[in-house]
C-alpha cells in the first residue's frame, strides 16, 4: 500500500521548518510530483499571491514510486504559481537528487517565505539546515555546485542550483541539477531566487528498497532485451532527443525562422546523429536508468563537457528557430544556458522572436545594442544570453521578460510574431505535423508543453505495435492516416493521453521510460510497478483518474485567477500551411481548431463556453473542496 | 522526379508511387527492403493501395507494379 507522505516544510522567513505527515488515503488521491504539489499549493496558497513574493510557495516533490531500482523513475517535480505565465506552474527534472530526496525520507519539501540574506538548504535524513550561501550567491551552476561541496566537506551530496540568471529573476530563468538537467520551464528558478534561496542539497542515500523484490525483476531482469526491440530506445541511446532533429528535420517539420516553415537547408548539421558522430564525448543516465540517453558534449575553446550536451529541444531552438546550423553555436548556447540557469526552450524562442522582429525593422541596431540579429547568426548568442541572466539594460533585459511581454513593449504588430501558449514559448513540435498538440498547447495549464499528452504518430502506428495497442489501453481511438488532420478523435486522443502523461508527471516517471506508445514501459506494465513497488494494488483507471484529477487542479487554480476558454487559444503562426518542403500546404485551419477545442471541453467535463470544469466533473474527482 | 534504385542490367523492374513520387524498384522487393533503402526504420507506418500493412508483414510483403504506397514516419516526443 500507499504509505502516509512525509512532507517537509520550510520558512526561509523564520529559518524554521517541520515534518508533517500526510496520511495514506489522502495520498493516494494525490501520489506525488505534481498531483502532490497542487494539492499543498491549493490547500496552503491564495492562487492570487504575486509569484516572486515570499508568499508564493516552491514545492520540490517525489512519488511513493521515486528511488526504487528501474529505468525512468528518478524525476522530481517543482510546483509554483508561474512568474512566466502567471497560472499553476509545474517543471520537472531528472538526474539523481530526486532518489535521494526520497533516500532521505521525504516526499514533498515545501518552501516558503524569503530568507533574509542568501541561504541553501542542507537536508540529511531529519537534520535540516538552512546555511548561508553569501560566498555562493553571483556564482554560475557549476562553480555554485563546488563551493556547496566544499562548505560541507562532502562531495556525496546532489543539489539543485539556480544560476545568475534566477537570482536576477529572469522570468524563465530554471533550476539547475548536475549542471545539465533542468527543471527548466515557468520560470521556477526565478521564484527560488525571489526567496534568496540559492540550492536545495541533499545527502546521498541508499536506495528505496521495494515492496516485492521478486516481483520488480519481472520488470527489469530482461531489460537488454526490452530495450533492444524497442527502435525509439536504441535510437535514443544512440543518438539521444536530438536524434528527433533527424526526424523532423526529414519531414520538413522542424520549426524554422521563427516558425515561418518547417525546411531548415542543412538540418542535418544540428541532427542527433551528427552529435554522435562529430562531438558525442559520452552518454550519462540518471539514477537506476538503463537508458542513459544525456548527451555530453565537448568542443575544446567552445564547449565544455561539465554542462552535458544539447536535447533536442535546444538544437532546434538555437538551431531552426533562429536559422542557425552551427552546432558550435547551439552547444555553447546549451552550456551558457546551464551555467546562468536558464530555460533553453523559452530563451532560444526569445531570441528567434527578437530576430524576427529585426528581420522585419520592428527592432533595430540601436536597440540591440549593435547586436545584428538576423536569422542564422549563431554568434550572437553568446554575448545575447549574458545580456538576458543579468538583465543588462537594452536587448537583456528586454529579453528576459520573455516574449510576450517583450512583444507588448516593442509594438508595431510584434505580438503578432510570438510563439506562445499562456505566455509560454512553445516547443518544437509543430502543430501542422502533431496537431493534437495543438490543442494541447491551447488547453495546458502551465503553458504549451510537448511532455504532456502523446504525439499525433502513434495514431498512425500499425495495429500490431505496442504503439497502437497501449495506447488504446487508455481508450478506442480512430486510425488516422494523414499529417494535418484534426478532429473529435485527436481531441479525444489529446485528452486520454493527458490524463495519463499528468498521471506520469504525478509519480515522477520518465516519459521516455514510461508512456502509452512508443516507449519501454506501458500502461499495464506501470500497474505492475505500483504493486511491486509499493504494494499498491491500483489499474490503469485509478491511474487515469489521477491525472485527470491533477489537471482539474491546474483548471481551478486559475479559473480562481479569471482564466476561461479565451486563454486557451493558440498564436498565429499555427495556422501557416508548411510553404514548402515534402509536406508542402499541410497545416490545421482555426476553424477545425475551435470544433476540437469544443470536443475536448466535452470529453473533459467542462464547459464549452467558459472551458470551467462542471460540479459533476469535479464531485466525479472528489474535488468538491474546490468549488 | 522519378526516383530509380540502383539496379543490375538484367534486372526485372517494377513502377510504383511511395510518397506521391514515382518509383522503380527490382522486381521481388520486399517494403522491409523498401524501408532500408530509403533510411527509414522499421517501425514506419505503411499504407499499399489503402489499406495499412502489419509491422508483421514489412518482411515477406512483395510490393507490385503500380502500388501505392505511402510511408508516415511514427516520430515521438524529445
Amino acid at each position: 500500500m500507499i504509505k502516509d507522505a512525509r512532507i517537509l516544510t520550510v520558512d526561509l522567513t523564520e529559518e524554521s521548518y517541520k515534518v508533517e505527515t500526510l496520511p495514506a488515503d489522502t495520498y493516494r488521491k494525490y501520489p506525488g510530483g505534481s498531483a502532490l504539489g497542487m494539492y499543498l499549493m491549493l490547500s496552503r496558497m491564495d492562487p492570487e499571491v504575486e509569484p516572486l513574493s515570499p508568499e508564493n510557495l516552491l514545492i520540490f516533490s517525489v512519488s511513493p514510486l521515486t528511488g526504487i531500482p528501474i529505468s525512468g523513475q528518478s524525476r522530481m517535480c517543482v510546483t509554483t504559481k508561474s512568474p512566466l505565465t502567471g497560472t499553476a506552474g509545474d517543471s520537472q527534472v531528472g538526474g539523481f537528487i530526486p532518489a535521494h530526496v526520497k533516500g532521505n525520507g521525504y516526499d514533498s519539501i515545501v518552501i516558503k517565505g524569503k530568507a533574509s540574506r542568501p541561504v541553501y538548504l542542507f537536508i540529511e535524513k531529519d537534520k535540516v539546515e538552512i546555511k548561508s550561501a553569501e560566498k555562493i550567491w553571483g556564482k554560475v551552476t557549476g562553480e555554485a555546485e563546488k563551493l556547496i561541496m566544499e562548505d560541507l566537506g562532502d562531495t556525496k551530496i546532489e543539489s539543485s542550483i539556480i544560476g545568475p540568471a534566477g537570482e536576477n529573476q529572469v522570468l524563465y530563468a530554471s533550476i539547475m541539477h548536475m549542471r545539465s538537467r533542468a527543471n527548466g520551464r515557468n520560470g521556477v528558478g526565478a521564484v527560488m531566487g525571489s526567496k534568496n534561496l540559492k540550492a536545495l542539497v541533499v545527502k546521498r542515500q541508499p536506495p528505496v528498497k521495494p515492496e516485492d523484490p521478486v516481483g520488480m525483476k519481472t520488470l527489469t531482469l530482461d531489460i537488454k532485451e526490452r530495450i533492444a526491440a524497442n527502435e525509439v530506445m536504441v535510437d535514443t541511446a544512440l543518438n539521444g532527443s536530438a536524434g528527433v532533429v533527424d526526424f523532423h528535420g526529414a519531414e520538413g517539420f522542424l520549426p524554422t525562422n521563427n516558425w515561418e516553415s518547417g525546411v531548415l537547408e542543412d538540418y542535418i548539421k544540428t541532427a542527433g546523429s551528427t552529435i554522435t558522430e562529430t562531438i558525442l564525448k559520452q552518454r550519462e543516465t540518471c539514477f537506476g536508468c538503463a537508458i542513459r540517453c544525456k548527451g555530453v558534449v565537448e568542443i575544446p575553446g567552445k564547449a565544455d563537457p561539465e554542462y552535458g550536451g544539447p536535447e533536442y529541444e535546444t538544437c532546434a531552438t538555437f538551431g531552426s528557430y533562429c536559422g542557425n546550423t552551427d552546432l558550435g553555436d547551439i552547444c555553447l548556447a546549451n552550456q551558457l544556458c546551464n551555467m546562468y540557469g536558464i530555460d533553453t526552450i523559452s530563451c532560444g524562442a526569445t531570441i528567434a522572436f527578437a530576430m524576427d522582429c529585426y528581420e522585419r525593422g520592428l527592432l533595430t541596431k540601436e536597440q540591440t545594442d549593435g547586436l545584428e540579429l538576423n536569422f542564422g547568426r549563431g554568434d550572437v548568442f553568446e554575448s545575447l544570453i549574458k545580456k538576458i541572466a543579468y538583465k543588462e539594460e537594452g536587448i537583456g533585459a528586454l529579453l528576459a521578460l520573455g516574449s510576450k511581454r517583450a512583444a507588448a513593449i516593442i509594438g508595431n504588430g510584434a505580438e503578432a510574431l510570438t510563439v506562445t501558449s499562456k505566455g509560454q514559448e512553445w516547443p518544437a513540435h509543430m502543430v501542422q505535423m502533431k496537431p493534437n498538440l495543438a490543442v494541447n498547447y491551447a488547453v495546458n495549464n502551465f503553458g504549451a508543453d510537448h511532455q504532456s499528452s502523446e504525439h499525433d504518430p502513434t495514431l498512425m502506428a500499425a495495429d500490431d505495435s505496442n504503439d497502437w495497442i497501449w495506447a488504446n489501453m487508455l481508450e478506442s481511438f480512430e486510425k488516422c492516416d494523414a499529417y494535418g488532420v484534426l478532429d473529435a478523435n485527436k481531441a479525444k486522443f489529446a485528452l486520454a493521453t493527458q490524463k495519463f502523461y499528468s498521471t506520469l508527471d504525478s509519480l515522477c516517471l520518465c516519459q521516455f521510460v514510461w508512456g502509452p506508445s512508443w516507449q519501454l514501459y506501458g500502461p499495464a506494465e506501470l500497474v505492475a510497478f505500483c504493486k511491486y513497488g509499493t504494494g499498491w494494488d491500483t489499474s490503469i483507471q485509478e491511474l487515469q483518474m489521477i491525472g485527470e484529477r491533477r489537471i482539474n487542479m491546474m483548471r481551478m487554480f486559475n479559473v480562481k485567477l479569471g482564466y476561461t476558454r479565451k486563454d486557451d487559444c493558440l498564436p498565429p503562426k499555427a495556422f501557416i500551411k508548411m510553404p514548402s518542403g515534402p509536406n508542402e500546404g499541410v497545416g490545421i485551419t482555426k476553424e477545425d481548431f475551435e470544433k476540437a477545442l469544443d470536443a475536448y471541453y466535452e470529453f473533459a467535463g467542462w464547459d464549452r463556453e467558459t472551458g470551467i470544469p462542471s460540479k459533476e466533473t469535479l464531485t466525479r474527482l472528489g474535488l468538491e473542496w474546490l468549488l | 522526379m522519378c526516383h530509380r534504385t540502383k539496379l543490375n542490367q538484367n534486372q526485372n523492374t517494377i513502377n510504383l508511387m511511395v510518397n506521391k513520387e514515382e518509383t522503380v524498384l527490382p522486381e521481388g522487393t520486399s517494403m522491409a527492403q523498401l524501408l532500408k533503402l530509403r533510411g527509414i526504420k522499421s517501425r514506419s507506418s505503411v499504407w499499399v493501395n489503402g489499406n495499412q500493412l502489419l509491422l508483421a508483414e514489412y518482411p515477406t510483403w512483395i510490393l507490385q507494379e503500380g502500388d501505392v504506397v505511402k510511408i508516415l514516419r511514427v516520430v515521438a516526443g524529445g
